[in-house]
């Protein structure tokens, strides 16, 4: 069709064109063209746009070059290829004098696509519909959107298009269905596509890519599944940031281009709707980790001010709370979506038990907070099935891991609970140098540790010389281990067989070694007092080291 | 939920410290203390006995403060940036805290009758000064960061040196390196 005249910034006001970068001479935005072309005529080239295709004429735009197409007096230059063109001051400079705007498109593959552009703004300029059409592209869609809400919107999708539509967060979990039955019916269909989704991405073929602006994939799922539907999958991405994922069920019928145009249209909106609301939640949850950091670091003077800010937060801060820590050690670096995936199942195995309990993570621990319930008599054997089933509930699904878990003592008041924090975190790192196979430790099993803690450093090291520093002579001198065979002695209740197995020796080298060590460190292992007190500086070395 | 705080903590570069008690005076100074010392020099020796640096030590300002939890009181809070503070007015110079820190940062200030530490001189870090000790040290053996937000190469003990590290104390070490010799040419 011929262009009768459209203008460089009417031009730029759609998509594909709306994402480009005007390099210079801004101010003759409004010049007319009439015809769009790659060849540099030999004479004037009046009410023309010219495009310089680097994807195919691949020719170095140099400064003469330039000078002799702003000189032909063309409407506009447009420039396309794959990296953005350097324009030096003095070209800059005079194609502002010229008033010849000077444009990079970086997402524009083909002359074709401004062509076909140019023609599609004459044909609803001719119409006089052209700025109905600008004003309506999404405006529907945000006023939606504003009025009724993102539920709201994508129900009217779905009306539109007569299909169903779920919108999932980056792990797929439902965001646009509030009701908690038809969540759970939708639950295993969307558990089905993100497996399917999942297969195909490793699989790396079949993709079906379509460049739409702000869908990056758009992939239809084989029919081969208990479902016997296709499923569309429109990423909903923002730079590098993923939002989320439009799941569109084709319901036997066959998404048009038309209806994919549609579904285009609300994902910029629909996006823009999911960082308000992250941001929300980011600033919820920032406001919640303070409150949650001050209970547990005794920032609170009053158990009042406790009580009103936790019921911002829906927390009854007025009844007592136990305390967990739960840290995750393992022998690859745990990723973020590991340490995420346990956080998951803590809170599956916790809402199984009980409701309103609280759990975050503070400095990569793990930390439960459990109302109590008056009935449990025993709140010490209560918390540690508690944390018994969360522990085994962990290990069964992420075997790889280490679960280290401290319990803080009860205390009848949630002003106490920076106590029950300090002492889980106590019960965890002094339950490593306790024989505690199971790995779950309370502050009040920590036994001799616990009295240990509390003694200066000085006295314990004196202790420790006093008992232990003949035998940590000899074993330097000689490149004996003899410390490690007591170590492992007491380790093993006193057992010579388990105490040699543990050890690889032979049971009478053992038999030996403990003579030696009695001999050095003039005691009778035999004493209840002698090995009381070398069971206390093997625990103070423990400390030391 | 995840929380990140800050964690304010010392670096001390053992290869630098001399042992001339400068951040310690200061110390003293700054907080009108007699006395008391918040902040002490312990010699650094091997086995052979010869001392081969300083370590200058005070409140580490621990990610587990024992002194928080045994204070009957309630006298210990540690604030968002990691710091330990000690409040005076609800003390009665019990010395729980004295017994519980292995490190010794709590003492009992005869004259107040009360105890005593190191707040990491936060009413200069509120005006974005550095603490006392550390603007005072003359070979810049000390500084405080935040621990929680850097990669840092810095050692969290000193080898041969036995320290608790239970508590998980907010103090990192530069250790010493092996002199060096520079020969000046006439």
């Amino acid at each position: 069709m011929f262009i009768k005249g459209v203008s460089i910034e009417e031009l730029l006001s759609i998509d594909p064109l709306t994402n480009s970068k005007i390099l210079g001479g801004w101010s003759g935005k409004s010049k007319l063209f009439k015809k769009i072309t790659s060849t540099i005529a030999a004479d004037a080239m009046h009410d023309q746009l010219l495009i310089i295709d680097n994807y195919k004429q691949n020719f170095k735009i140099t400064d003469e070059i330039i000078i002799e197409i702003l000189n032909k007096k063309v409407s506009a230059v447009f420039i396309i290829g794959s990296s953005e063109p350097y324009l030096p001051k003095r070209i800059i400079d005079y194609t502002n004098t010229l008033q010849i705007p000077i444009i990079y498109l970086p997402e524009v593959k083909e002359i074709l696509t401004v062509n076909k552009t140019a023609v599609l703004i004459q044909h609803l300029k001719d119409a006089e519909v052209f700025l109905d059409y600008l004003q309506s592209a999404n405006d529907y869609l945000i006023r939606i959107l504003n009025e009724f809400g993102l539920e709201y919107l994508i129900s009217y999708l779905e009306t539109f298009l007569t299909t169903p539509i779920i919108l999932v967060d980056p792990f797929f979990k439902i965001i646009n269905i509030k009701n908690n039955q038809s969540k759970i019916l939708n639950q295993d269909k969307v558990e089905f596509i993100k497996q399917s989704y999942y297969r195909k991405i490793n699989e790396n073929k079949n993709l079906n890519y379509q460049n739409l602006k702000g869908v990056e994939k758009l992939e239809p799922i084989p029919k081969d599944n208990k479902y016997n539907n296709s499923f569309y999958i429109l990423k909903l991405k923002s730079g590098r940031t993923k939002y989320g994922y439009l799941l569109v069920d084709e319901n036997n019928i066959k998404l048009t281009e038309f209806n994919l145009i549609l579904l285009k249209r609300a994902v910029s909106p629909i996006i823009t709707e999911l960082i308000k609301t992250d941001l929300i939640i980011k600033t919820e949850k920032k406001y919640k980790d303070n409150f949650i950091y001050d209970l547990l670091n005794n920032n609170f003077d009053s158990h009042n001010t406790i009580i009103k800010q936790g019921a911002i937060w829906g927390w009854n801060l007025a009844i007592p709370y136990q305390l967990i820590i739960i840290e995750l050690k393992t022998d690859n670096n745990l990723g973020s979506l590991s340490f995420g995936s346990v956080l998951h199942i803590i809170n599956i195995t916790m809402s199984a038990i009980l409701q309103n309990y609280i759990c975050i993570e503070v400095n990569g621990q793990i930390i439960i907070l459990i109302p109590d319930n008056d009935e449990n008599q025993n709140k010490k054997k209560y918390i540690k099935s508690i944390a018994a089933t969360i522990q085994k509930k962990i290990l069964s699904e992420i075997k790889e891991l280490n679960v280290l878990m401290g319990i803080g003592k009860f205390y009848d008041s949630p002003t106490h609970l920076y106590r029950s924090y300090q002492e889980a975190k106590t019960a965890i790192e002094l339950g490593k140098y306790n024989n505690n196979k199971c790995k779950i430790t309370h502050f009040e099993d920590l036994g001799v540790m616990r009295l240990l803690a509390n003694i200066r450093q000085e006295n314990l090291d004196d202790f420790h010389q006093e008992y232990l520093g003949k035998l940590t002579e000899v074993d330097q001198n000689n490149e004996n281990d003899l410390l490690n065979t007591l170590r492992s002695f007491f380790s093993e209740n006193g057992n010579l067989k388990t105490t040699s197995a543990e050890l690889f020796i032979h049971i009478n080298t053992l038999r030996y070694r403990l003579k030696k060590i009695e001999k050095i460190l003039d005691v009778d292992l035999e004493n209840i007092e002698d090995r009381l007190n070398l069971f206390v500086a093997i625990k103070i070395d423990s400390l030391r080291n | 939920m995840k929380i990140i705080p800050k964690q304010f903590g010392f670096v001390i570069d053992l290869s630098k410290c001399i042992g001339c008690r400068g951040c310690e005076m200061a110390c003293q100074s700054e907080h009108h203390l007699f006395d008391t010392r918040r902040r002490k020099i312990i010699p650094l020796a091997n086995h052979q006995e010869s001392v081969f640096s300083y370590l200058s030590m005070s409140c580490n300002h621990c990610a587990n403060p024992a002194c928080i939890s045994v204070c009957p009181n309630r006298c210990f809070q540690k604030r968002r940036d990691g710091i330990v503070l000690h409040n005076p007015q609800k003390c009665d110079g019990c010395k729980s805290c004295v017994g519980a820190c292995p490190f010794g940062a709590p003492v009992y200030n005869q004259k107040t009758g009360k105890i005593d530490k190191c707040n990491l001189c936060i009413d200069r870090l509120d005006q974005g000064l550095e603490p006392t000790c550390i603007s005072s040290c003359i070979s810049k053996a000390l500084q405080v960061i935040n621990l929680s937000d850097s990669d840092n190469n810095f050692s969290k003990a000193i080898p041969g040196i036995k320290m608790a590290r239970f508590t998980n104390p907010s103090v990192r070490f530069i250790l010493p390196t092996d002199t060096k010799c520079f020969w000046i040419k006439d």
